[in-house]
């Protein structure tokens, strides 16, 4: 299996509003950059999109950034939710971190992963357990 | 819903040939391509959409870049 970028909310908020995000752009394309020379893929986890869409044109950016096939959203399947579940256990966290758990089962789908997030406690605790899976603030 | 496939023919090295069907094995050589085709399309999109962004917003300073490329664990 390939290596993926993972981005969690900011992240995707990030690249979807380039030129209004500031600094936090500038990080996030240093890492989309650096996946593409390694010839990583870019992952958004489904549930990412409930915490960065509210309907209507507030999607818009994120829409259009969808739709240029730069990203590829992975769906939530039933081994990734089960997986995400075993982890919040392992990590004695409660399902308020659901999204985080998404995240880093998401993650595991592949033989290496960077995640980037606004979250680095949570998610790093979350992938505590897992060295082929590294973290990243934005 | 699966999409509809096209049926191609297309040359490529013997070499390069024997090795994707041998790395392809039960999955299939069309399933194998078409993944390959996918990705590489993918890769060229992000590649085009970050330079873009470099030409509109300016480069990325080299600092971030270096800082992203620590991140990444090892293999």
């Amino acid at each position: 299996m390939a290596e993926a970028l993972i981005l969690d909310s900011e992240a995707l908020n990030a690249l979807a509003n380039p030129a209004q995000r500031g600094a936090l752009a500038l990080r996030a394309r240093a890492i989309a950059r650096v996946a593409h020379e390694r010839g990583a893929l870019v992952r958004v986890p489904s549930p990412v999109l409930a915490e960065v869409c509210r309907g209507g044109r507030l999607d818009a950016p994120i829409n259009q950034f969808l739709s240029r096939d730069v990203v590829r959203v992975v769906e939530l399947t039933r081994v990734i939710a089960q997986r995400a579940g075993s982890l919040l256990a392992t990590a004695r966290m409660s399902s308020a971190h659901a999204v985080d758990a998404f995240v880093v089962a998401t993650a595991l789908e592949f033989e290496l992963a960077l995640i980037a997030s606004g979250d680095l406690k949570d998610i790093k605790r979350l992938a505590a357990d897992h060295p082929q899976i590294s973290v990243l603030a934005l | 819903m699966a999409q509809a496939a096209e049926k191609l023919s297309i040359s490529m090295p013997h070499k390069l040939a024997s090795a994707a069907r041998k790395r392809a094995g039960r999955r299939g050589l069309s399933s194998f391509v078409a993944q390959a085709v996918a990705r590489e399309l993918e890769r060229q999109a992000l590649g085009q959409f970050l330079d873009e962004l470099d030409q509109t917003l300016g480069p990325v300073p080299e600092a971030a870049l270096r800082r992203a490329r620590r991140a990444w664990p090892k293999r």
